[in-house]
């Protein structure tokens, strides 16, 4: 499932929607506000990316979205995480993990001189 | 900036949308939605954060970005998406319709196995068939262009015979007609093989070099002959055949090079031809050995030609007779013959046998598709109740449609298979079955065309009468069905007027067929006792073919010959032996016209003339009586000849031949010179042609002389009870051991064979017919069946009111053979009608002939009787109390 050649920016948005899911399944603005929040609003999703991007998880049978009703009383499709969905991300999360240290490991070491 | 109306809000969906929404897929709408709830999110988060509603809305507009292109892309996934899940969807149901079809069938498997029998009958039946007359008649030859390949004969116009050109009129016709893209010459020989395994005699036939091009089939092994090999006598190089590439060589792969001897000259292989390179059939066209054509003595050829595309055959016959006519070539007596262009399939004399089985098999294919009708008919009325209860339960009607047809291709779908698997069989089956004369026969596979018909025919008829019986169930559909004991409406006597129409059909298709068959039968039986001519019993012949090599002078011939004849005689068990051109069923001919002394030209008398030369003790070991004298030493000298009783009466009807002369002007020679030959003796009409219509062909026998016909056949007879087969075969190969032992049969074998056409004609009409009147007999049965359980209540009150069981049992087989009846009497009024068809292939009976349209009208009346007397035993079994309380 996790194919490294992924566009990485895609591969990184998919990764933190299904990480959110994974805690509770919630609606497209409920992920984008996550992200934010656990970013300290540092990293702001761009929301224009969001949906067809959970469009397209929930066509390849990662997430599932079925209409709700939120606190507010208001109608809206939330998206919850699938069997497959949870597989996924146990592995794109190992390789983000590898990924993420071998990428740290480069910047932080610096040149020894002979 | 996005504009207003792009943005989702209720108020400002307009009405339609809502029908787009109950129609289509909801993918549009649920984006918008999605969509609009995020924006109205964040504009709340915004306010929440102190900003005026008017910054807010702005904000989060802007934070969205491109929000076209990002409900573009959520569009294009979603519908992808349900595409996707509507063909799974579809999948599903089909997988679900299968296996709910599968269970029912399973659960009537009486039904269902008479249903695909019934069908795989009629496929098998008429596939196999029509692939053994695809294989002879439409696509004889394996050529490129094979629609355009013919072969020119010329024909006299009054007697219909047909001769093959001679190679000097091919060669002007080559050169000078434009309607062809190639004539080829072929010229067939039998010669002795020997240096490969046992002395055999083989069909050889000589091309030129670029014949094996012109015919398209690529040689199996090695080259066909170069240009500078034919035409050169004395080129001893040769391609052999597949078949004698397997049974004399092994099939090795360096056979190329290796030598046999044809006719005691060695020969060198060159090449290995496929099987499926044939010439077109004259008898038997079998080719073991190709020649160079032109490298050795040639006998005469027959031409085989390709004409260019879109060339009228009537106007490339007349080019040809113009060029005939300018050229000055000899002729003789068939210079007023015409040119006739054929086509290799309409050489086969079995032709219009075949093209009647296969009328016979396609009514057969009918017959069972009409049955197959029946069947589903039937089974859809039984069916209406557990339809009325799904449809009351909310089942679709199209859904319902969907999966009753599924059933209904399921079935034709196993039924196909069967139908395929029996095809199979029936081919080999005909190939068993098949007269000796049609050796071609052996290259039949079963034509995927043919198949092709015959499924469609049977597929399309599942399709058809599946859905008028859903539909005949649905339409009645309404709370009357869940009743019990609902009375029938008008959809019930229209489903049975369907049914009733159906049985008539075939009732009227079987009629036919047995007609045809009966025909058939009565023909056989009149050729098997058609009088030879002379007595059969313990009576051999044997035929001694001589390579001319060795054997070049009449004289030489003889000389072998009459040793031969002496050893015959002195066979333990043989009565008596004698030579002869020809013995019975084959006979030679001459080809001139007949010149009787005292008779005015005779207007129908045939250019051809069916001779033999015999020794004196001929008609004696036949045991015919002749009239007259019969030949001695003397008799070619003093020109004496003896001719047949038909020949007699033809010349001179109502008077005595004896002492009157003839002479034969042969085609060949020029008139003058011919001598008169005097009738010395008139023997009885032997059947030199053999049992066939043409038993009594005028004839003449000439005594032996030195330049005349050699004799080289023997007719030899035993005690009752010998079998001097064996040590007949060994004389000639121990006179000369590079001679193969010549073929020794029975005459009577050899006579029947002359009608194994028809036998074997008869055979499979007869079968074709059986089956097709135990088809009806099952489709009547049905209909009768059907009635009498609808009728249950009625014949209760009929017997409550005092009718008699056997009342009851007469109005139910009066029922059913009313409808047999009505069937039968259509089929013979249409038999009188197709009779004339097959006129051809009959003899001794007329197509209106009493006895086999009697004999018909039994069977099919006792069959129906008989297919009514289950239905009829459960009508007289009715109880009244239990019928009319309701079933």
């Amino acid at each position: 499932m996790s194919d490294p050649s992924i566009d990485f920016l895609k591969g990184t948005l998919d990764l933190m929607i299904l990480k959110t899911l994974s805690w509770a399944p919630t609606h497209g603005y409920g992920i984008a506000r996550w992200i934010e929040q656990c970013t300290d609003d540092t990293l702001q999703v761009e929301e224009g990316s969001l949906y067809p991007a959970l469009h397209r998880l929930e066509e390849r049978g990662l997430v599932a979205a079925e209409w709700g009703v939120t606190e507010h009383n208001r109608k809206a499709k939330f998206y919850r995480l699938t069997t497959a969905g949870k597989k996924h991300l146990r592995t794109s999360h190992d390789y983000w993990a590898r990924f993420a240290g071998a990428v740290t490991k480069v910047l932080e070491t610096a040149p020894r001189t002979a | 900036m996005l504009s207003r109306s792009s943005q989702p809000d209720d108020a400002r969906v307009p009405a339609w949308r809502r029908y787009v929404r109950f129609w289509g897929p909801r993918v549009e709408a649920d984006v918008d939605d999605e969509l609009a709830f995020h924006l109205e999110m964040r504009i709340r988060d915004y306010m929440t954060l102190g900003m005026s509603e008017r910054d807010a809305r702005a904000a989060a507009t802007g934070r969205l970005g491109n929000l076209r292109d990002a409900r573009a892309a959520c569009h294009t996934i979603g519908h992808r998406r349900n595409r996707r899940m509507t063909r799974v969807q579809t999948i599903d149901a089909l997988a679900q319709d299968a296996r709910y079809a599968v269970r029912t069938l399973g659960r009537q498997l009486g039904w269902t196995s008479v249903a695909i029998l019934t069908l795989a009958l009629g496929i098998g039946a008429s596939t196999a068939v029509f692939s053994v007359v695809n294989s002879l008649v439409l696509h004889p030859l394996a050529y490129t262009h094979a629609d355009r390949v013919v072969t020119i004969l010329r024909t006299d116009a009054k007697s219909h015979i047909s001769l093959s050109p001679n190679s000097e009129l091919i060669e002007v016709w080559q050169r000078q007609s434009h309607a062809f893209e190639r004539i080829e010459m072929y010229s067939r020989q039998d010669r002795t093989m020997t240096g490969v395994g046992d002395a055999a005699v083989i069909h050889t036939t000589a091309i030129d070099s670029d014949f094996v091009k012109f015919t398209g089939i690529p040689m199996l092994r090695g080259r066909t002959f170069l240009p500078s090999e034919t035409h050169k006598p004395g080129t001893r190089v040769a391609l052999i055949s597949e078949q004698l590439w397997r049974d004399r060589f092994g099939g090795v792969d360096d056979v190329i090079g290796k030598s046999l001897r044809l006719d005691d000259k060695p020969y060198t292989v060159v090449g290995v031809t496929r099987a499926s390179l044939q010439i077109p059939m004259w008898g038997d066209s079998r080719t073991d050995v190709w020649l160079p054509l032109g490298s050795d003595s040639t006998y005469g050829v027959n031409d085989i030609a390709r004409l260019k595309p879109g060339q009228s055959e009537a106007a490339v016959a007349k080019e040809l007779d113009s060029i005939t006519a300018r050229s000055n070539i000899e002729l003789g007596s068939v210079k007023n013959f015409v040119a006739q262009i054929e086509h290799p399939g309409d050489m086969i004399g079995f032709r219009s046998s075949l093209y009647l089985l296969s009328g016979a098999v396609a009514m057969l294919l009918l017959v069972a598709c009409a049955n197959v009708s029946h069947l589903l008919l039937a089974r859809g009325a039984t069916r209406e109740r557990e339809i009325a209860i799904r449809v009351a339960l909310g089942a679709g009607r199209g859904r319902l449609i969907r999966q009753l047809l599924t059933e209904s291709l399921m079935l034709a779908a196993i039924g196909c298979v069967a139908g395929i698997l029996l095809g199979l069989g029936g081919v080999k089956a005909l190939l068993a079955l098949r007269p000796p004369s049609l050796h071609q026969l052996a290259l039949t596979h079963l034509d995927a065309r043919a198949l092709a018909v015959a499924l469609f025919v049977s597929l399309m008829t599942g399709i058809a009468f599946g859905v008028t019986a859903v539909f005949q169930a649905l339409r009645r559909t309404t709370a009357d069905s869940l009743r019990d004991g609902a009375v029938n409406g008008a959809g019930g006597s229209r489903h049975h007027r369907l049914r009733s129409f159906l049985v008539v059909t075939e009732m009227a298709m079987s009629a036919l067929l047995l007609v045809g068959a009966a025909l058939l039968v009565r023909t056989v039986v009149k050729l098997e006792r058609v009088d030879p001519g002379f007595s059969t019993a313990n009576l051999y012949s044997m035929k001694i073919d001589l390579p001319q090599s060795r054997y070049a002078t009449n004289a030489e011939i003889t000389g072998f010959v009459k040793q031969v004849l002496a050893q015959a005689r002195a066979i333990p068990g043989v009565t008596g032996a004698v030579l002869a051109a020809n013995t019975p069923p084959q006979t030679g001919f001459m080809i001139g016209a007949l010149e009787a002394e005292g008779v005015p030209a005779a207007s129908g008398t045939t250019p051809f003339m069916a001779v033999n030369t015999i020794d004196s003790g001929y008609f004696n070991l036949l045991g015919a009586t002749l009239r007259g004298v019969n030949f001695d030493a003397g008799s070619a000298q003093r020109n004496e000849i003896i001719i047949n009783e038909a020949l007699a009466t033809k010349l001179w009807p109502g008077q005595d031949a004896l002492g009157k002369r003839i002479r034969l002007k042969p085609a060949s020679t020029k008139p003058d010179g011919q001598q008169w030959m005097r009738i010395i003796g008139v023997a009885p009409n032997i059947a030199v042609l053999g049992l066939g219509a043409d038993h009594a062909e005028p004839m003449i026998y000439y005594p032996p002389s030195d330049n005349g016909w050699v004799m080289s056949a023997l007719a030899v007879r035993v005690k009752a009870g010998t079998d001097p087969t064996t040590a007949l075969r060994a004389i000639v190969p121990r006179l000369d051991p590079r001679l193969a032992p010549p073929p020794v049969r029975t005459v009577q074998s050899q006579l029947t064979e002359t009608i194994s056409s028809q036998q074997f004609t008869m055979t499979l009409l007869a079968v074709f017919a059986s089956l097709a009147v135990l088809l009806s007999a099952i489709g009547l049965y049905g209909v009768i069946s059907y009635v009498v359980t609808q009728r249950r209540r009625e014949i209760g009150i009929r017997i409550a009111l005092g009718a008699t069981p056997r009342l009851v049992a007469r109005a139910v087989v009066a029922r059913g053979l009313l409808l047999s009846t009505f069937g039968l009497a259509l089929g013979l009024v249409a038999s009188v009608w197709a009779t004339r068809l097959i006129k051809s292939s009959l003899y001794g009976v007329t197509g209106t002939d009493p006895l086999a349209y009697t004999v018909a009208a039994v069977l099919l009346l006792t069959i129906s009787v008989l297919a009514c007397l289950v239905p009829m035993r459960r009508a007289m079994a009715v109880d009244p109390v239990i019928a009319m309380r309701g079933e």
